[in-house]
């Protein structure tokens, strides 16, 4: 049997700063979780990069794309001038928004009922950079 | 007190006289006999079953189904005192005044009279289910305390509220038959046969008026009763095989000369999970997944579209309630998360619950009854139902469901999934609301109705019917109280009838 390890000033500090790094960046990355995310590059990142999660939308704009076609009929072109004509003077939520309002401004994406901006962002969100 | 009689005790070949034969003793039959108790009426009710469920007697009502996948016709009733209450859920809610109107985009749509002439009788029927003070939508005021309603933006679909019969022990509704036995025994001019099954309506010869009814029992005993009124009140099936089988007179069967009884047969189609509901913060009020008991009112919040709404989109109606809470595949986890980040709102807290719904069926003729070549134990030939249902039905439902997810975006409360768009999907979720209906449908045009809006068969003096099957469309509402409250109706008819 070995005779116990004696707890150095050093070993505490280093685990210290251990446990204070990792809950610095929990905290981090509730606070401010777009910071660590995958920033868009490309064409389309003034667009993209209003989500702050592309990942994610890029997760759901690819479902689009598998559905029912709509989403491949567009195309990402015609959504990026969409959307910069849409964001003309409106913030994001808004434009969404008004969206829900007006004929033919939701879709389905995998059966989830969205506002078609957004659909079109997500595919944005899924073209690769 | 009197007893109830058991028609196997009854003499073979007797001739029973009577004012009024009440044939059925489910809810519509035993609401009779009790709206009538104090009339000078004399009253006799005849039963099949006796007070307990019997497998003989149960497969009575056995029969045949094809088309669209239906349950079996012997399993989605029950034959004895109390009738189909003996099973029944206890969901009540009044018809909507929309569920009455001529919808000109909804083919064979339309009552002979608006809600106005039915709203008399809700209170008393609802006391008969015993569901408690009649407050329905004006549930968000009683359960304030509980919670909020769902957070959904102006537009085509509403929080609307159910209430429940009375809860005994852990059973959830008024069973007609044992809850009423003791007050149908004090009625001092009823007699009531258990074990009595009506084998034949027979007419007097010149077709226009009932004389006698056969009745046998599984005993082999055989005897009439002859009434100056009788109540046909046996369920939609039922009702349309004794109609269809009394044919030694009508060939075509008892007012059946334009060909419409059996037709129309609908239920409520109930598919399971039809759509997932988010709700951001993750707050749901407990009265949507579950029932809230305040102040003797038992209530649940379903979701149900306006009547503006199904006007404007030409919509039947329904009701969608909230179910158990589901977990978000990654896809329904990317939207939510997106959504939410979109629209500026934290959904750290989420929830995604599963969605159910009861639908309306559109009145459809080919859907139908009709007799088999087989007989039951009592000689009776039994019934062959075709089933039918539009894939419209759930067209429809989409729309409305799609409305909701608008409206929870609109208010950044929420969002939708929609589970199901084949037939096939549909098919796979696809149950019942045990429902019968619209067998006998009422019109005040002999050509378009069995039964006339006094619930008289068109052409028949002395033959009413009682029950959904007079139900010319059918609402989203459960029937039992809308059935119970028509039956009210009737017997004040019938009050005026025997002065």
């Amino acid at each position: 049997m070995s005779p116990p390890r004696r707890l150095t000033r050093r070993a505490v500090a280093g685990g210290a700063i251990a446990v204070g790094t990792a809950a610095a960046a929990a905290v981090a990355l509730r606070v401010a979780p777009g910071f660590f995310r995958r920033r868009a590059h490309g064409a389309y990142a003034d667009l993209v990069n209003r989500l702050g999660d592309p990942s994610q939308a890029a997760r759901v704009g690819s479902a689009w794309l598998d559905g029912d076609g709509q989403g491949r009929r567009i195309g990402a072109h015609q959504a990026a001038d969409d959307l910069r004509r849409g964001l003309a003077g409106r913030s994001l939520d808004q434009l969404l928004l008004d969206d829900t309002v007006r004929d033919g401004g939701l879709v389905e994406v995998g059966g989830w009922v969205l506002p078609l901006s957004l659909a079109k962002l997500c595919l944005l969100a899924a073209q690769p950079d | 007190m009197s007893a109830f009689v058991d028609a196997r005790t009854v003499p073979d070949g007797e001739i029973l006289e009577t004012d009024l034969a009440i044939i059925g003793g489910g809810p519509a039959g035993i609401s009779l006999a009790l709206s009538l108790a104090a009339a000078p009426i004399r009253m006799v009710l005849l039963e099949s079953g006796g007070t307990q469920f019997d497998g003989a007697t149960q497969a009575l009502y056995a029969g045949s189904e094809t088309g669209y996948r239906y349950l079996k016709l012997d399993g989605s009733r029950l034959r004895f005192l109390g009738g189909s209450t003996n099973h029944w859920g206890g969901w009540c809610r009044p018809l909507s005044r929309i569920d009455f109107e001529v919808r000109d985009w909804m083919a064979y749509s339309g009552w002979p009279f608006s809600r106005k002439e039915l709203e008399p009788y809700f209170a008393p029927a609802q006391s008969l289910v015993e569901a408690g003070p009649l407050v329905y939508d004006k549930g968000a005021q009683w359960t304030k305390s509980i919670g909020s309603p769902i957070g959904l933006a102006d537009g085509g679909v509403y929080t609307s509220w159910f209430q429940f019969s009375k809860m005994r022990g852990s059973v959830l509704p008024t069973h007609f038959g044992e809850r009423y036995a003791d007050d149908l025994k004090r009625i001092a001019r009823l007699t009531t046969l258990l074990n009595a099954n009506v084998v034949a309506l027979r007419l007097a010869k010149d077709a226009t008026r009932l004389d006698h009814l056969d009745v046998a029992t599984l005993g082999g005993q055989r005897f009439r009763v002859r009434p100056k009124v009788a109540v046909l009140a046996c369920g939609a099936i039922e009702n349309a095989r004794l109609l269809l089988s009394s044919n030694d007179v009508m060939t075509e069967g008892i007012g059946n000369v334009n060909d419409l009884v059996g037709r129309f047969f609908a239920d409520h189609p109930i598919p399971r999970d039809c759509a997932t509901m988010v709700l951001f913060d993750g707050r749901l009020a407990p009265y949507y997944s579950s029932n809230a008991t305040v102040r003797g009112a038992i209530l649940r919040a379903t979701l149900s579209p306006t009547e503006e709404f199904q006007r404007s989109r030409n919509l039947p109606a329904s009701l969608t309630t909230v179910e158990n809470e589901v977990k978000l595949d990654d896809l329904g986890q990317a939207a939510v998360a997106t959504v939410a980040d979109a629209l500026g709102v934290d959904a750290g807290h989420a929830r995604a619950f599963s969605v159910g719904c009861g639908l309306e069926m559109v009145p459809d003729p080919e859907c139908r009854l009709v007799l088999d070549g087989e007989r039951d134990a009592l000689g009776m030939p039994r019934l062959k139902l075709k089933m039918r249902v539009a894939d419209s039905n759930f067209a429809h439902y989409r729309e409305t469901m799609k409305e909701l997810g608008r409206q929870l975006l609109a208010a950044r409360t929420g969002m939708i999934r929609l589970n199901q768009k084949t037939h096939d999907e549909w098919l796979a979720v696809m149950d019942w609301g045990n429902h019968h209906m619209g067998t006998t449908r009422m019109s005040a045009n002999p050509r378009q109705g069995v039964v006339d809006p006094d619930c008289l068969v068109h052409g028949i003096a002395n033959l009413y019917v009682a029950g959904s099957s007079v139900f010319p469309t059918y609402g989203a509402s459960n029937p039992t109280m809308n059935l119970v409250a028509l039956t009210l109706r009737l017997a004040a008819h019938l009050r005026k009838q025997f002065r």
